[in-house]
């Protein structure tokens, strides 16, 4: 009997990835929009934005490693 | 400014991304759905569109294919979240100018766009001046500089060039591309497809000097499942793959008299057929070749079929060398710059003075790509905004001897004029460049090659021709 898409384990990793590869964008495009706001901001909050950039490129390290 | 269409059904995405791009000198508009994005695109000209692969009402493939078909000259990025490079080869194949992957990177898609940008920029600067890309005039205007900037030029001889583009684009005649190593011979080919009624129809482009004897016959017209050893699965050919559209065979010179044969049945029949299978395929191809080295003199000496040699040469085109193109020496280094600055993220403004005489008295014997790579590098490693001599790499100090030489007989400009007209003189400063050259690496032909910029096969063949070993 055929799996339908639904029901296969990899096809629906793979949606996963996808969706959360969209919440990563959008939260590194806020990171941009907030540098740019908080341009004259104290060096250690700028910091943070830095911080959840390498984050992000954690999580998507561990989402290639599922691939 | 340049006008970008953002299409991302995740309206955080397109509200970001555009605010963002606005930030960086964009004119950005948004649409939500593919529909919505089509009907924008209907009352502005765009330069980029950037759209999600994934759509509530459609995806990008589909959108792609409206816009290569309604909006040629307005250049496309694909988002996506999935990263599958067989997707990728497709959209490319289709027309878009890059792939981007999630999750995005708002540096990144700005090296993108920007590139994307200067690829396209002059495309769509005829658009400016109206809606009607097709009319004589505009067409002339989008010719004048396209995808590498080679035509961009106000010398005759690229004049001429586009005039002859233009000319020949609408007609579905076969073309013969000659001229020197890196002088734009495929960007001419490409240039021609894309103002042909087959611009949206696919280019496929295949370099003959790089195939051997075996390979040949399978890469150009593919082969069933087990037709032979190692025939794993089954391969389309390029003739296949170019169907409708255009095909553009580099270095057609280089090809065996065996290949010729298949090569001149199916362009006289317009037919294929894949090895190992029965069934013939029928073709609507154009052809455009390209080769450096004069085709005639190898039907002299047996070396390529005179009957094929017609069927191509419906038209030629001469892609003038570099050092004929004097003025056009500087505008074409301050676009490549301009390219670069983007590229690798710098503000270099201007070449010295020193620099600019360097590159009026150098002889490009790798022409356009040449100067494409040296300023590139300059640019990288300029210490200033401004390139000095320092930047540039020790091949240019050392052609500036034979520069003097010449100079002794005369005005430079005089010696360039006689050249112009003396039949053999383009042979000559070959035979001056090669000998110089093989001395320099001391008869290397491997490194000889490398610093000409030419491959190792073109040089032998060159080296024959001038009667050089």
């Amino acid at each position: 009997m055929p799996t339908s898409q639904k029901e296969d384990p990899a096809e629906r990793l793979r949606t996963a990835r996808h969706d959360i590869r969209n919440q990563l964008s959008n939260i590194n495009l806020l990171i941009e929009q907030l540098k740019y706001e908080m341009q004259n901001a104290p060096a250690d909050q700028r910091d943070c934005l830095h911080m959840i950039t390498d984050s992000i490129e954690k999580i998507d390290s561990i989402l290639k490693s599922t691939e | 400014m340049k006008k970008i269409l953002i299409i991302d059904d995740e309206v955080n995405v397109a509200l970001l991304l555009s605010k963002f791009l606005t930030r960086n000198g964009f004119d950005v508009s948004t649409a939500s759905s593919g529909a919505s994005g089509l009907e924008q695109l209907k009352a502005g000209n765009f330069n980029l569109v950037l759209c999600d692969y994934r759509l509530e009402d459609t995806d990008g493939r589909e959108m792609l294919r409206q816009i290569k078909s309604n909006y040629p000259q307005t250049g496309v990025i694909i988002i996506t979240g999935y990263s599958d490079i067989k997707m990728a080869v497709e959209l490319i194949k289709m027309g878009a100018y890059d792939y981007i992957t999630k999750p995005l990177y708002p540096d990144e898609i700005l090296n993108t766009i920007t590139k994307a940008i200067e690829t396209h920029n002059a495309l769509v600067e005829g658009q400016d001046d109206g809606p009607s890309a097709s009319a004589g005039i505009n067409r002339k205007q989008t010719v004048s500089a396209t995808a590498s900037g080679m035509v961009i030029g106000s010398s005759k001889a690229s004049k001429e060039l586009a005039r002859q583009i233009e000319l020949v684009a609408p007609t579905n005649y076969s073309v013969i591309i000659l001229g020197e190593s890196g002088t734009g011979k495929e960007e001419t080919a490409k240039s021609i497809h894309m103002h042909s009624p087959r611009r949206n129809q696919p280019f496929v482009a295949m370099d003959c000097g790089s195939l051997t004897k075996e390979l040949a016959a399978s890469e150009f017209f593919g082969h069933e499942k087990g037709s032979f050893t190692g025939a794993f699965a089954t391969k389309i050919g390029h003739f296949e793959m170019a169907n409708g559209g255009t095909l553009f065979l580099d270095e057609v010179g280089n090809l065996s008299y065996e290949i010729q044969a298949a090569l001149l049945r199916t362009v006289q029949e317009r037919k294929v057929k894949r090895i190992g299978s029965t069934k013939e395929i029928d073709l609507d191809v154009r052809i455009i070749v390209a080769t450096n080295e004069n085709l005639q003199d190898g039907i002299m000496k047996g070396r390529f079929r005179e009957d094929l040699y017609h069927r191509f040469n419906e038209f030629s085109i001469h892609m003038p060398p570099l050092r004929e193109r004097g003025q056009d020496i500087m505008l074409l280094a301050e676009h490549f710059l301009k390219m670069s600055n983007a590229e690798l993220n710098r503000n270099v403004t201007s070449f010295s003075p020193a620099v600019v005489e360097c590159f009026m008295n150098y002889r490009w014997p790798g022409n356009i790509r040449e100067l494409k790579n040296i300023v590139r590098r300059a640019a990288l490693i300029a210490e200033s905004n401004e390139i000095t001599t320092k930047a540039l790499p020790l091949e240019i100090s050392n052609y500036k001897i034979p520069t003097l030489d010449y100079s002794t007989a005369g005005d430079v400009p005089e010696v360039r004029e006689q050249r112009h007209d003396l039949k053999n003189a383009a042979l000559e400063a070959e035979y001056d460049t090669i000998l110089r050259v093989l001395k320099e690496v001391s008869y290397n032909k491997t490194k000889a090659a490398e610093i000409l910029k030419i491959d190792r096969k073109t040089l032998y063949n060159k080296m024959k021709a001038i009667n050089l070993k």
